[in-house]
């Protein structure tokens, strides 16, 4: 049995509890929130210790990982703790707010010998596995022009002001583009900033980042928080190559549609539909741990990614255009 | 859990092959194929054994069997998979003729077997989720399904009657058929059918539509058609329309893709969500080890082929048949 603690019973770790349930080898010990009362809500679900101390997480030797799906801003100083415990890490993403603090988060895993993966769901998503093999298999020949784009209402659950504060969350691009980021590191290699811009409304925030590669495609990143409940994410890409292209919009797809006479309807996510992406990188990461499988993603592109986040981040606070 | 594969004249045969090879506690431990050059090939594919009679796999000492034979070879397989107290997997439709259906059940019967006809869209996730729905009562009293299967002109073995029984009728309505009685645990009562050649040449019926009754008063269509072209980006579908007396539930169960759009491939569908085979020999596996009954019986292989017999009645006769 493998055990492991989650530390931040949050609106993440909901699906994380639910993926290591269908788990028969990986048993949640203890979850850890600040605000023990929800740590117990998830607790009970669970049947878990819950506690608000992480110490009891750090000191305890049945527990070989912990899993941290706590606020941007927090990451490192929860790493730090849990690398000098001893303990293997799991952390949702951005790992870290600047790249000096990642660097240092990998650096001192590495000198406590426990190893630390970054949760980049979308390599996990079925839809983007398999977009990353049309490439590979060059479908569509080589890739030249790329629109990556992301919506989501604003995420504003009870006690998630802090997206709203960017020294917290790191705002829309490290938090939430960060994900289309990773798909182009991932698929064609660290990329160039030409231009990134910011529209920062109260109820609207959304940015465009222009960027290429080289030898590899042109690429457009759009990311919207939106104040109108869109009914849930909306993740689109688009990829032209010079013999095809590609296209694939989670909301063209409708496997299951229900409307009923009270006015609701509801259109299952195919993310959640089916091949659970949290239970696949969850597992992926355990059989790692275990040394049954080789991480598929390294720590040069996660700091990589954070590093076009950031700068593009700095250019469209200055003006925009990257000179 | 040694299993072993008898024949591989249905397709699924490789994708339930593919899908023992992704669980480490299954082993294709040996294959029996009539052709067997396919078979060596298949054998050599998945790197096990190929035995000259199906007899000769019987005796090794596998404790399953899947059969993939053409349907009408389905009894004569089943029947000595049974005397030879092997669990079975039985792909649909479950035989050709009620009778050879009735022989298989009570054979696995006598034998006290594990018997599980294959019908793969009960694991697809959309259609779980339907079936929630409905059992929850969430779309008040079901009034009405309207629902399609279509596919592609298969060829080969399925398009000789001798061999499959018949042509799109007997391929495709046993699915949705299946799904109804699923969902609402019910019968159908009546068919009209109207079927024909119409698309793709040769002679076997590759279109039709049937009309259902429920023993619980809904009625529900069906296409079963072989009507999917060449150029379609995908081989087929099933979707289902389900109206209730509180709300409507539209499901295309392979509605989960990626569209492709190759100068080498052409239009394609690649498709990333549920993979259903792999599903279905996880419960067949997970059923046998836990002691569970099937959870798809002979029974329901049985039910569902009276509606696709009925249906070929009803269509020659031009008037509606009474099922079962
Ligand atoms: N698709 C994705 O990959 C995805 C989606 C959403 C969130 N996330 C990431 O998951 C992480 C958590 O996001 P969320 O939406 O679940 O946030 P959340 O605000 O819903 O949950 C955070 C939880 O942490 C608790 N907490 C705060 N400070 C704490 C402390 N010092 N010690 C212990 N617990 C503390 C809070 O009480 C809260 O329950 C973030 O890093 C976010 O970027 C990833």
């Amino acid at each position: 049995m493998f055990n492991i603690a989650i530390i931040g019973a949050g609106n993440i770790a909901t699906m994380h509890t639910t993926a290591y349930q269908k788990m028969k080898d990986v048993r949640i010990k203890t979850i850890v929130d600040v605000d023990v009362e929800r740590a117990k809500i998830m607790a009970e679900n669970v049947d878990c210790k819950a506690t608000a101390n992480i110490d009891e997480v750090l000191h305890d030797p049945e527990i070989e990982a912990v899993d941290i799906c706590l606020p941007n801003f927090l990451h490192l100083e929860t790493v730090m703790k849990a690398a000098e415990a001893g303990k293997h890490i799991i952390c949702e993403k951005p790992a870290a707010l600047t790249v000096e603090d990642a660097e240092k988060m990998f650096d001192i895993c590495r000198k406590n010998n426990v190893v630390l993966y970054i949760a980049q769901v979308c390599r996990f998503m079925t839809a983007y596995q398999e977009i990353h093999h049309v490439l590979e298999e060059k479908d569509v020949g080589d890739p030249k022009l790329v629109r990556l784009s992301r919506s989501v209402h604003y995420p504003m659950l009870v006690g998630q002001e802090w997206y709203k504060d960017e020294s917290k969350s790191g705002g829309l691009f490290l938090d939430f583009v960060i994900h289309d980021l990773d798909f182009i590191v991932w698929n064609f290699g660290k990329p160039e900033i030409i231009s990134s811009q910011l529209i920062s409304e109260e109820k609207l925030k959304g940015i465009i980042i222009n960027l290429k590669v080289d030898g590899g495609p042109m690429i457009t990143v759009n990311g919207v928080w939106t104040s109108i409940d869109q009914g849930g994410l909306h993740q689109r890409v688009e990829i032209d190559g010079t013999n095809g292209f590609v296209h694939y919009d989670n909301r063209n797809e409708l496997p299951f549609v229900f409307k009923n006479t009270s006015g609701k309807s509801r259109m299952l996510s195919k993310e959640t539909l089916c091949n659970d992406p949290f239970y696949r990188e969850l597992r992926h990461f355990i059989n790692c741990f275990r040394g049954t499988e080789q991480p598929l993603i390294t720590d040069k592109e996660v700091i990589q990614t954070l590093e076009t986040a950031i700068e593009a981040r700095e250019i469209a606070r200055e003006k925009g255009l990257n000179e | 859990m040694k299993i072993g594969i008898i024949s591989f004249a249905h397709g699924h045969a490789y994708s339930y092959a593919d899908a023992i090879k992704k669980h480490s506690d299954l082993e294709l431990a040996g294959v029996f194929d009539e052709d067997a050059v396919r078979g060596r090939k298949a054998a050599e594919a998945y790197q096990t054994t190929f035995y000259e009679s199906y007899d000769d796999l019987l005796a090794t000492d596998i404790s399953s069997v899947i059969v993939t034979s053409e349907n009408v070879k389905h009894k004569e397989h089943v029947v000595a998979a049974a005397d030879a107290k092997k669990n079975i997997l039985c792909e649909k439709p479950i035989a050709t003729t009620v009778e050879d259906a009735k022989v298989m059940i009570e054979s696995c019967r006598k034998n006290d077997v594990f018997f599980q006809i294959a019908f793969p869209v009960r694991y697809n996730t959309p259609v779980k989720r339907a079936k929630e729905l409905i059992e929850t009562g969430k779309l008040g009293r079901v009034l009405a399904v309207k629902g399609t299967n279509r596919g592609t002109n298969p060829g080969g073995w399925f398009i000789d009657k001798e061999l499959s029984g018949g042509g799109a009728v007997m391929d495709h309505t046993v699915h949705v058929v299946d799904l109804l009685r699923w969902f609402m645990d019910t019968e159908v009562t009546d068919v009209y059918a109207e079927y024909d050649n119409l698309v793709s040449g040769g002679k076997i019926d590759d279109s039709g539509i049937l009309t259902m009754t429920l023993e619980n008063g809904v009625f529900a269509t069906l296409d079963c058609s072989w009507s999917r072209n060449d150029a379609y980006p995908t081989w087929g579908d099933v979707t289902l329309e389900v109206i209730g007396t509180e709300g409507t539930l539209t499901v295309d169960a392979f509605d989960q893709k990626v569209n492709v759009y190759s100068d080498k491939e052409g239009v394609n569908w690649d498709f990333w969500g549920d993979d259903m085979d792999e599903s279905l020999i996880r419960d067949f596996k997970e059923s046998i080890k836990e002691g569970r009954k099937p959870s798809i019986t002979g029974t329901d292989g049985l039910k569902a082929l009276e509606v696709a017999l009925s249906a070929y009645q009803s269509g020659e006769q031009k008037q509606t048949v009474t099922n079962g």
